[in-house]
């Protein structure tokens, strides 16, 4: 069985199980019924999750080392979000099965667009791992920044839809043909509709993944979702639009250079162009906002720059560097949402700034693991994420591109000026209420995991042979060699 | 020589961090079984014996083992890490460095002491900063690999927003955000330049190195076997310069220290005045001169004018600041101005000088924040017109502050004379002109420090408040004293000191020498067609 499939077979006997403990209700009273319901409901996504795993190191599955890498990642993501989507949960007092069922058939989409190599697949894919998150953004009843900005999202990936299936339709038009992989062998016999096709689709993807300056709806989204809705969109949703963007360049780019279309070589420079714009508009509103999740979400905005610039060099050094740093982000971004969803379990939200103002006091450790994650998105020394930007900005050096490497320098000094105000805030001393409310275990055990990874892969990885960072380094290169 | 001796400096390096994370380890691991954690007495205690074992070990195992007469870096050490970058750990020291790391070894345990009374909350995250600290410093003055000293260099700045943040004082917050955003620009230059340089390698050697020393083990070729055409060591150089001089700091981009050293805690201001601002000072003797010496021949002048620029600036505009700590802040703003004066001289003498002037002079304003922390913490306020007639009530605070004055203007028989007359014999070597500037502008330093130490002390004590002042206590004149001898030793007697930079100084002008390119062998200008002759089709008449 494809490993593509559990997640939504997962999905399914989830909201069988809710039907069934709906038409025979507990005798237990009903927030113990509640909680055991979660459990199970739980244990089932876990496994499904945990069959994609293992599905994915059997000789039978049909999913080359590209695949099985990206699956293995939103995967791995998946089980942080669902981890994270426990607060929410017991917060919120809401039944889990609808939320659980949509976020893993979101995995599910997700995991057929890294697999496939049809358009047509692809289109579908991405729709069934956008629209539930469209519906899980909108999920937090109580506040009416959930629903706007599920509306934002909603027109924002529909305006994406389109764009990219009217691609699909031009592609078509040009080849005769969806296969991915055959885009560079072909030599179009329309070549201009062959590269309104190609730029069409890549603007499609661009504009689910937030790059500037189709980005307006992410900070919002940052705002109004619930944290583990927007751990899963930086995590997995980003990275699954950028492995697909990866596997498209490459087979945009065949081994014969004199075959490469027109249009092959244009897109790195919009790549380039885009990427300096992501930088820029990221960072510089970064630099102003007042309210926590915004301000992620702008910096993710400079982040996507990041990945972009990456993309420049998509069939070099770039392509490793790119999975890196959507590795780096992702652990960064979950750890820094899992602290802010932590801090916000009673009615004194953690919102803005200033609402940080002496946890250095009242939680050190929260406060120096929030440190931590903020460093490593502004790419400071010792974290993964300075060790991606490292990746980055050497393989465009690599490749002669140094005025992206000033650009990315530029960008990363913003970065780290942008970060500095929350830590800033966390070192103000104040004389608040000393009752902060503790994180849960499973908030805990988020918070261990991007922690050990953020500071795992900034320092000790880089010893060579024989260790976790090694094997997961191989484990990049061997992705990309099956391009 | 036993072979435990060879890893001594990474050991010195790290024993603070090690001790560091021994004590949060200690504390998550008592925490776990259900005990109490470790109480703060002991943290204290324990950071403190850790921060002196290092400096014995510094000065015992690494200074008296040190071989003067051998060129080059001694106890270098090799960590190996992911090769791609060019990135590893790679340690050692030179006549230099030995200077720097055993000054900062030596006033970490004496910031610790100073900051006892001062820190009363967080005490454990406290002790953990100033251990973290230390490593980093010491990391940073002991690299000889770029991508390692930049490592260090941006993990000595994150304790030291702690420490101002968490503990500072007034207006700390300003400082603390001024500190980053100058920090994150340098550090983004710095991380430009090691791009190039590893690009260069890579291209030149077939891998990519950073290091300045070739370590066996990986290849028989450096940093320093890397040919950079003028053209780019004029980019390269511009960009390193200004990276290390946000932190030196360098006026126009001193802006930081002033607010810096007004809210810090003493410790802090001892520690910023010297091994933060020394790992700048290194990072241009060890990395810029040698890497990129057509550039920094050719700035050279350009330099002197912005070193001795910056000395006037600063100390005219110490002459009207009426607050203890932002004076002596600008007297180390203008220092090192003077020191960087000094390096642009590119002789032995000046560069000699400078490194002395550093050393020196880092041992003198270590002192002033001591002695300004004592009058703080015993009056409650920094401002110059609060003070007078203070050798009546304070005459063990009068000497040593004299002693650090007298120092810092450069008399004789004090260690700042010793740094001073090298920079200015260096300077009448190369920069005459300038160098009559800087003797002016040396009167100008010496009499604001002067007219502060006579406004402080000397006069009757007009103030009811200072009559009752109680002198410094035993602790506070032990610290003194600790500092005050090294700077009377260097004073009469510096050949120790000298027998160890001027080698350490020679190597660093032979290898500018070795890669200086001359201008008949650098890349042609693009579009210029360069004719070459072959002399052998001539024959032995046309080759005459």
């Amino acid at each position: 069985m494809n490993p593509v499939y559990f997640p939504a077979v997962g999905a399914l006997a989830v909201l069988a199980l809710d039907l069934v403990s709906r038409i025979a209700p507990s005798r237990s009273e009903a927030p113990r019924a509640r909680a055991l319901s979660g459990i199970r409901l739980g244990a089932v996504a876990i496994l499904a999750l945990a069959a994609v795993l293992l599905s994915l190191r059997s000789p039978a599955s049909e999913v080359d080392a590209f695949g099985s890498f990206g699956v293995a990642f939103v995967v791995v993501s998946g089980f942080l979000v669902l981890s994270l989507s426990l607060t929410h949960f017991g917060m919120a007092r809401s039944r889990p099965a609808e939320p659980i069922a949509l976020l893993l058939f979101s995995l599910s989409g997700m995991a057929a667009a890294i697999v496939t190599d049809h358009l047509l697949v692809l289109m579908i894919a991405i729709e069934l791992a956008w629209l539930p998150i469209i519906a899980l953004i909108s999920m937090d009843s109580r506040r009416l920044s959930s629903s706007e900005s599920s509306l934002k999202a909603f027109f924002a990936h529909s305006f994406a839809s389109i764009i990219f299936a009217h691609g699909v339709a031009f592609l078509f038009g040009a080849t005769g043909g969806l296969e991915l992989a055959s885009l560079g062998e072909t030599m179009a016999d329309r070549p201009l509709l062959f590269d309104v096709g190609v730029t069409l689709v890549i603007v499609g993807l661009i504009a689910r993944a937030a790059v500037a300056p189709f980005h307006p709806w992410s900070p919002d989204v940052h705002e109004g979702a619930p944290s583990f809705v927007t751990t899963h969109i930086v995590t997995a949703a980003q990275a699954t639009t950028f492995f697909v963007l990866l596997r498209m360049l490459h087979a945009l780019s065949p081994m014969d250079p004199e075959t490469t279309s027109e249009i092959a070589n244009r897109i790195p420079g919009l790549l380039a162009l885009l990427g300096c714009l992501g930088l820029v508009w990221g960072h510089a509103m970064a630099l102003v906002q007042v309210g926590l999740r915004r301000l992620l979400g702008w910096l993710g905005v400079g982040q996507i720059g990041f990945f972009c610039l990456a993309l420049v060099d998509a069939t070099g050094e770039g392509g490793s560097a790119l999975l890196l740093a959507l590795f780096a982000s992702g652990v960064a971004t979950a750890g820094v949402l899992a602290i802010l969803s932590s801090l916000s379990h009673h009615e004194r939200a953690c919102e803005t700034l200033s609402d940080l103002s002496g946890m250095m006091q009242r939680s050190p450790i929260r406060a120096a693991l929030l440190a931590l994650f903020l460093l490593s998105i502004g790419g400071f020394p010792g974290t993964v994420g300075f060790v991606a930007r490292v990746e980055v900005l050497a393989a465009l050096e690599h490749s002669g591109h140094r005025g992206l490497v000033i650009a990315g320098l530029g960008a990363t000094v913003f970065a780290l000026i942008a970060v500095g105000r929350p830590m800033l805030a966390i070192l103000r001393s104040t004389e608040s209420d000393p009752n902060t409310s503790r994180a849960f275990t499973n908030e805990q055990l988020v918070l261990t995991l991007c922690a050990i990874s953020v500071v795992y892969f900034g320092i000790v990885p880089m010893i060579s042979v024989g260790t976790v960072a090694g094997i997961f380094f191989d484990w990049i290169d061997a992705a990309l060699a099956s391009l | 020589m036993p072979d435990w001796i060879d890893h001594l400096l990474v050991f010195v390096v790290i024993l603070p961090a090690l001790v560091a994370f021994g004590l949060v380890g200690s504390g998550l691991l008592l925490g776990f079984v259900g005990l109490p954690s470790l109480p703060e007495a002991i943290w204290r205690w324990v950071g403190f014996a850790a921060t002196v074992l290092t400096f014995v070990l510094m000065l015992g195992g690494i200074g008296f083992g040190f071989d003067p007469e051998r060129i080059g870096f001694q106890y270098v050490e090799f960590f190996g890490w992911r090769e791609t970058p060019g990135a590893h750990l790679l340690l050692g020291v030179d006549g230099i460095g030995l200077c720097f790391l055993v000054s900062t070894a030596g006033l970490v345990p004496l910031a610790m002491l100073s900051s006892h009374s001062q820190v009363r909350e967080s005490v454990r995250s406290w002790v953990f900063t100033c251990l973290v600290l230390e490593s980093s410093l010491l990391g940073a003055l002991a690299s000889v690999n770029f991508f390692s000293f930049i490592f260090f260099w941006a993990m000595s700045l994150l304790p030291i927003l702690l420490w101002m943040g968490r503990w500072g004082g007034v207006g700390r917050a300003k400082a603390v955000s001024r500190i980053w955003a100058t920090e994150s620009f340098g550090l983004a230059g710095l991380l430009f330049v090691a791009f190039i340089l590893r690009e260069s390698s890579l291209t030149q050697l077939g891998f990519a190195t950073l290091d300045l020393v070739a370590t066996p083990s990986i290849s028989e070729f450096s940093l320093l076997d890397v040919r950079i055409e003028p053209t780019e060591q004029w980019m390269l150089f511009v960009v390193l310069t200004l990276a290390l001089a946000t932190r030196l700091p360098l006026v126009p981009l001193h802006f930081w220290l002033p607010a810096a050293h007004a809210s810090a805690p003493t410790g802090l201001s001892v520690l910023l005045a010297t091994g933060f601002v020394q790992t700048a000072a290194i990072g241009i003797l060890r990395f810029a001169l040698p890497l990129f010496p057509n550039a920094a021949s050719e700035a050279g002048p350009a330099l002197s004018v912005v070193g001795i620029g910056a000395f006037v600036y600063a100390s005219l505009v110490a002459l009207v600041q009426k607050e203890l700590k932002r004076i002596v802040a600008y007297t180390s703003i203008a220092f090192a101005g003077f020191a960087v004066f000094g390096i642009s001289t590119l002789n032995v003498q000046g560069l000699t000088g400078a490194v002395l002037q550093l050393l020196t002079h880092g041992l003198a304003v270590a002192g002033l924040f001591f002695l300004i922390g004592a009058l703080a913490l015993r009056r409650g306020t920094t401002e110059v017109a609060a003070f007078g007639g203070l050798a009546k009530p304070m005459p063990v605070c009068a000497f040593f502050f004299g002693v650090m004055v007298l120092s810092l203007i450069g008399l004789p028989l004090f260690g700042g004379f010793v740094g001073d007359l090298f920079v200015l014999l260096g300077s009448l070597e190369t920069r005459r002109e300038l160098s009559v500037v800087a003797l002016t502008a040396m009167v100008v330093a010496a009499s604001y420090l002067l007219w502060v130490q006579r406004r402080l002390f000397l006069g009757p004590v007009d103030e009811p408040a200072n009559r009752g002042l109680i002198d410094l206590d035993r602790v506070e004149r032990g610290v003194l004293l600790v500092l005050t001898i090294p700077i009377i030793l260097i004073g009469v007697y510096p050949n120790p000191i000298l027998r160890r930079v001027e080698p350490a100084v020679l190597e660093i002008l032979n290898q500018m020498e070795q890669r200086f390119v001359p201008e008949e062998l650098a890349d042609p200008v693009p579009g210029v067609e360069v004719v070459s002759i072959d002399f052998s089709m001539l024959g032995d008449e046309g080759r005459e």
